[in-house]
């Protein structure tokens, strides 16, 4: 799971931390929004991994022929044209330290996965890669991060487990690019355009996504790249120098990691507005999937799945288009005529068009809509969602909401009376306001603040009324320990417990699933609920002061669903019980009854999203 | 991890959590580096075309002079956009017509601008971008009050996003006919066409009495108009194709006619007869050769600003038919044209930007100046009134006129192509086009004058003709501005020969405190005067339920039509005919779509479908309308066939199949039983 733009932005601005929890906690739903880019970085390495692999051998030693070339231009790069991430051969690599992981070199495949996502044009990812050479270079460190999230996916035994990793590879990703997420929410750059009812075939949707003033679209950016690396190679007739097989090279890259985006399902769905829903509706099709078609077999449907779910039929399909456009580089740098009808050659194309900084497409991309390769690799790619009737659309939950709920509990304690066990029912109504930041902290860490004033009834052998509130704030270790791994980093300072509570303490509070419904948490602290009693009243000691406080500790969750602007939960949870009540005569040196106990108590809240 | 990579990213990642809303602002991103210009350099004359749709999402004030016009609610026949780039050695042109009211000169500034970053080196005084004057285009992109101020649009102002939207498409119209260039081979004709427009003023026009142009010194007053019929063909360099077939790579053809068929209650877009006598010839070429590439045909206005459409009635019909025949005129010019190329393949251009009012007309001790004349008042209805009164005060501020005007002459082959930005009447523009010969020095040389080109300067009169005008009509720099372009323009074409500009007696005649030919000025940038009208994207398209689309018909001034309605996205949605366009075919249940031929099948970009937004009741969805008027032609009549509507939008709509009949009725039926009767209504 990618972080949101609000957030990473707020990385470069770290001298102003002193003001911000307030502003957060009144603004920060809407910059969690927009950012979601395609496969993670290990998922676009292996997809070009695979189709280099599926390169024919003639093309094969051909491409080798010309990386040899483009490293004497750039000796950041790796020898062989064919080489995959360290320890790829190893998925089960003991060793995962970053040392361990971080290559020594930049390999071919590894060219698209750091295009567009960690630069935003051809000529920056060269600078990039000239600017650091050796050990500094951020590229590395990139790619070690990638192969230890790949090594972790495969291992990671629970599906929580498997989100936090994601979320996590993240936040590893922003700490050596500070730009990482600038450049994902910068515009709809990684996504594919909607289709409407009027686009009857690839060339009419094309024809669309093409046109001028169209908003900037992961389709129209590759034809865009690769029609400029097409053109660029075709024009060295067949002997080009070292120096413009690089650039053709870095510019097919650039236009390959658009490429790629195209077949994760989150993109194939499209970027409808508003922007507030971009990231929900990625990160669910990208978890759950979608029926996907080509352009080229529109009667075959397959499952695909987005970042960092990829599959073997999604690294299939995506390495299989990646494969023919190399092929038609390869094909162009060796002297092939291009069968364009011309359209290629005929104009310089925009290739440090900035993915970053432009909304709109590149003028005059129309003529593009009939060149014959680019349809050739284009018919290959998933067919994009349609505008209507559109796919559901989805919200993370984030941002304020306001809560209401209601709860059912039964409390077996000790010390109401001596030497006496008793019962209490209780019901708890509950009106409060709270911060949703799902996305930002594991799910298993209830990333989710509320406080709420509760009214409550309890009835033991006596009725009474009280009133209180419950609170909810995550924690890593213990509760409120927010406190002390926020308010450091707030002063800049660096603490190893931040990090641990982003990622969430040694898997305690990792969400079970019990079979397909219900889900097992262990939430000890994270929630608290605190009522006081002004006249609790019992037979012995008639009206007194009382407090209680349930503090959960096990929780069944039944459903948690959200479809904006509403949030639903229903919960069975376990709970510690605590209890004081103040004698109404203490001069007499009884000084009070505490009480102790377990709580079993049914919850249903809903909640309203205000943004 | 170790620890240090450890604190570097946790350090990042954790902070942000609470800083997030504090970092709205963005940090700065690489920004895109456009190519540098090619070079041109091919010795020979290279052509190529591209026509593009421009047609706004309904929502934006028409332009059409008068201070009731309308907000358009849909589109009848698409405006578009033709763009013909010739380049011969290093110098291109590009020639660009368009179903605009009138040229602003920033849209053509930006044109230029965003052609040139695409790696194409057109520079703004290559570039004509000619207006064909329709009345039923969008307003608002004018920096000039004058021309989007309250008399010409409604809401009124400067809108930034309109001008954008329109270079934008226009730019990319022209990239693509720059990388779509051929070798081509240049041949032309002229003709005189009588009987399309008339002079609707004959008392203005016999002001001018007796120093009327030859031409027209003799001619019946219904005839007193320019009748040059002028067509240039653009040929590709190949095999010399089959008899009698044509397929040219485009065609231009200059002609002017004042356009009115728009009745003054129109709201819908509509690129009136130029448009119908554009498509009419190119179905027409494709019909001469099938599966070729398509012809682009562009037209381009002459002299027209005194002109009418001769028919009895302004409606679309009319227009519709002197469209056709217009194109009639054109296809016969075209396929009579020699069918080998004229000797000469020259082109040149000399173009001059005159900065106006208060310039002196010509050389001399005390010249005349431009100037913005009051405004006269007489025979005046009370809505006249306040539009001349509006006009007057816009008078009295001079920034409220264009005060930048383009002018060019352009050598094609034989023929000289003199531009103006304004409407030029009859006999103005006929001693301006006298001029022009003059200085060429050949009397019977053919010279196409072509209006509303590259700046808005509204009409342009004779001096006789002047007084006799409202301020409308007449010459809003006073009545001295036809013979003030007639010297320039004639200075220009000496200029097509370089060697003769840095002489003293050119720069004696010709300076008059004008900039230097072939210069663009700076024009500064122009804030919005007004917040934009131009429909977003909507964010949201609500639950709409379509069933099947219901047919219903009425009567529409005594003619069948018939019209469906859906409930669509509102208005934004329909920002490209990708989006949204809307055919009527000849339905056959047993045999299907394919057994009707392509003729049978109407368009909403021919002109035969209006669309329309019909009711905005919701937020997310309006009520969108498409009503088809059919057209009955020799070849084709939709009576007592099935039929159906099918709209390609937000989804894919379709009609039950229906059945028109004429009102006597259909007998025999035609088809099977099962095609239901439509319901009808009485009147519209």
């Amino acid at each position: 799971m990618s972080l949101t733009s609000g957030v990473r932005r707020a990385l470069a601005r770290s001298r102003w931390y002193g003001a911000a929890l307030a502003t957060f906690l009144c603004s920060a739903s809407s910059l969690f929004t927009g950012a979601a880019r395609a496969w993670i970085l290990p998922e676009h390495v292996r997809i070009t991994e695979q189709a280099i692999a599926r390169l024919p051998p003639s093309d094969a030693e051909l491409l080798q022929t010309y990386w040899t070339s483009a490293i004497s231009r750039l000796p950041e790069l790796c020898a062989r044209a064919d080489q995959t991430l360290p320890g790829a051969t190893r998925p089960d690599a003991s060793d995962t330290s970053h040392e361990a992981l971080r290559p020594k070199c930049v390999h071919l495949a590894a060219l698209p996965a750091l295009a567009a996502d960690h630069s935003c044009s051809a000529a920056e990812l060269r600078a990039i890669l000239e600017s650091k050479p050796g050990e500094d270079n951020m590229f590395l460190d990139l790619l070690a991060v990638a192969r230890r999230t790949e090594i972790e996916l495969e291992n990671a035994a629970t599906h929580t487990e498997h989100l936090d990793i994601w979320l996590r590879q993240n936040y590893e990703l922003e700490s050596y690019d500070e730009n990482y997420t600038e450049r994902a929410d910068a515009n709809t750059a990684h996504f594919q355009l909607p289709r409407s009812a009027a686009e009857e075939s690839l060339r009419g949707y094309l024809s669309s996504v093409f046109g001028a003033g169209v908003r900037v679209n992961g389709i129209a950016l590759y034809a865009n790249y690769h029609a400029a690396a097409l053109r660029l190679a075709s024009a060295e007739h067949g002997s080009p120098t070292p120096e413009s097989i690089l650039r053709v090279i870095l510019l097919e890259a650039y236009a390959l990691h658009f490429l790629q985006d195209s077949f994760a399902a989150g993109h194939a769905v499209g970027a409808r507005p508003p922007r507030e829903l971009y990231k929900g509706t990625h990160d669910y099709y990208s978890e759950h999937g979608i029926a996907a078609r080509t352009w080229s077999a529109p009667n075959t449907t397959y499952h695909a799945y987005g970042d960092s779910f990829m599959t073997e039929k999604d690294l299939s399909y995506a390495s299989e288009a990646t494969s023919a456009s190399l092929h038609q580089v390869i094909a162009s740098l060796s002297g092939q005529a291009l069968d364009d009808g011309g359209i290629i050659g005929s104009r310089p194309w925009v290739s440090e068009f900035s993915s970053c900084a432009e909304s709109n497409v590149p003028l005059g991309l129309e003529s593009l809509a009939a060149a014959a390769p680019i349809l050739r690799v284009l018919e290959r790619t998933i067919m994009p969602a349609l505008s209507s009737p559109a796919p559901p659309q989805f919200r993370l939950e984030i941002g304020p909401f306001l809560r209401g709920g209601a709860v059912l509990d039964g409390t077996v304690a000790k010390g109401w009376a001596p030497d006496e066990i008793r019962w209490q029912a209780r019901g708890v109504l509950s009106v409060g306001a709270g911060l949703g930041f799902d996305g930002l902290v594991t799910r298993a860490q209830q990333p989710g603040l509320f406080l709420a004033a509760v009214g409550a009834f309890s009835m033991g052998r006596t009725l009474n009324l009280g009133a209180g509130f419950t609170l909810q704030v995550p924690f890593a270790y213990v509760p409120l320990d927010a406190l002390v791994w926020v308010w450091p980093l707030l002063g800049g300072k660096v603490t190893s417990t931040s990090v641990r509570a982003l990622q969430g303490p040694w898997g305690l509070h990792t969400r079970r699933r019990i079979g397909n419904t219900a889900t097992l948490q262990i939430v000890l602290g994270r929630r608290a609920t605190l009522v006081f009693y002004p006249y609790y009243s019992t037979h012995e000691v008639g009206e007194s002061f009382r407090w209680e406080l349930t503090l959960p500790f096990l929780v069944v969750g039944f459903e948690h669903e959200y479809a904006y602007p509403l949030g639903h939960e229903l919960e069975l949870e376990l709970s510690l019980h605590v209890g004081h009540s103040a004698r109404d005569q203490p001069a007499r040196g009884d000084e009070g009854a505490t009480s102790v106990g377990v709580t079993l108590s049914f919850s249903n809240a809903t909640r309203l999203y205000l943004q | 991890m170790n620890s240090s990579s450890f604190q570097l990213w946790s350090v990042r990642a954790t902070a942000l959590v609470f800083v997030a809303c504090l970092s709205c602002g963005s940090i700065e991103r690489p920004h895109t580096h456009y190519p540098e210009p090619v070079m041109l350099n091919d010795p020979e004359l290279r052509v190529g075309a591209v026509a593009v749709d421009v047609t706004p999402p309904p929502g934006i004030t028409l332009f059409g002079g008068r201070p009731n016009v309308r907000v358009a609610r849909g589109w009848r026949g698409r405006l578009e956009c033709q763009a013909i780039v010739v380049t011969r050695g290093a110098l291109p042109i590009a020639f660009v017509t368009c179903d605009l009211t009138a040229v602003a000169s920033q849209l053509q500034k930006r044109v230029a601008e965003l052609v040139r970053q695409q790696g194409f080196p057109l520079e703004r005084n290559q570039l004509l971008l000619m207006a064909s004057a329709t009345e039923a285009a969008p307003a608002n992109y004018f920096r000039d009050r004058c021309s989007t101020g309250s008399v010409s649009a409604n809401p009124d102002g400067f809108d930034a996003r309109v001008l954008n939207w329109l270079a934008e498409r226009i730019a990319s119209a022209v990239v693509r006919a720059f990388a779509a260039r051929q070798p081509a081979e240049l041949r032309w004709g002229v003709t005189g066409v009588n009987g399309l427009t008339r002079n609707r003023s004959a008392a203005v026009f016999l002001a001018n009495a007796p120093d009327l142009p030859r031409p027209l010194a003799n001619a019946p007053l219904s005839n007193a108009v320019d009748a040059t019929l002028t067509v240039f063909r653009f040929d590709p360099v190949r095999a010399q194709p089959r008899a009698g077939a044509l397929n040219p790579i485009a065609v231009f053809a200059v002609f002017g006619m004042h356009q009115n068929g728009s009745s003054v209650d129109n709201d819908v877009y509509q690129s009136d007869v130029f448009g119908f006598a554009r498509r009419q010839l190119e179905r027409k070429l494709a019909d001469t050769q099938p599966g070729g590439p398509p012809a682009i045909v562009a037209i381009a206005n002459g002299i027209d600003a005194d002109t009418e459409l001769n028919v009895t009635r302004n409606t679309v019909r009319e227009s519709e038919r002197v469209g056709e025949a217009l194109a009639d005129e054109i296809g016969t010019v075209m396929s009579e044209i020699a069918p080998n190329p004229v000797a000469s393949q020259e082109t040149a251009i000399a173009y001059r930007e005159l900065l106006l009012p208060g310039a002196a007309v010509r050389a001399g001790a005390n010249p005349p100046q431009l100037r913005v004349p009051p405004v006269r008042r007489e025979r005046l209805g009370a809505g006249q009134l306040s539009f001349e009164r509006a006009l007057r005060k816009k008078a009295r501020a001079e920034y409220a006129f264009a005060k930048r005007l383009p002018v060019s002459i352009v050598r094609l082959g034989e023929i000289v192509i003199a531009t103006l930005p304004a409407r030029i009447s009859s006999v103005a523009g006929l001693r301006v086009r006298e001029a022009v010969r003059a200085s060429l020095g050949q009397a019977g040389a053919n010279v196409a004058i072509v209006s509303s080109t590259n700046g808005c300067m509204h009409d342009v009169t004779t001096a006789e003709e002047f007084p006799l005008l409202r301020a409308r009509t007449a010459s809003i720099y006073g009545p001295h501005v036809s013979e003030f372009i007639a010297t320039h323009l004639a200075c220009l074409t000496r200029a097509l020969d370089p060697r003769v500009r840095s002489t003293k007696e050119f720069q004696n005649v010709c300076g008059l405190g004008q900039p230097a030919i072939d210069g663009a000025t700076a024009e500064p940038l122009t804030t919005p005067t007004s917040a934009s009208r131009l429909p977003d994207d909507p964010s949201f398209v609500g639950l709409v339920y379509n069933k099947r689309l219901d047919v219903s018909w009425y009567a529409d001034h005594g003619e069948r039509t018939y019209e469906v309605r859906w409930w669509g996205p509102p208005s934004g949605y329909a920002r490209s005919r990708d989006r949204l366009r809307v055919r009527v075919e000849c339905w056959q249940p047993d045999a299907g779509p394919g057994a009707c031929a392509p003729s049978e099948i109407a368009d909403d970009r021919d002109g035969s479908i209006v669309v329309r937004v019909f009711a905005e009741r919701r937020a997310d969805a309006v009520l969108w309308s498409a009503v088809w008027i059919p057209k009955i032609t020799p070849d084709y009549s939709p009576w007592c066939r099935g039929h159906r509507f099918r709209v390609f939008g937000h989804e894919l709509l379709e009609s039950a199949p229906f059945r028109p009949e004429p009102f006597g009725g259909c007998t025999p039926l035609e088809i099977g039983e099962s095609a239901p009767r439509v319901r009808g209504r009485s009147s519209p």
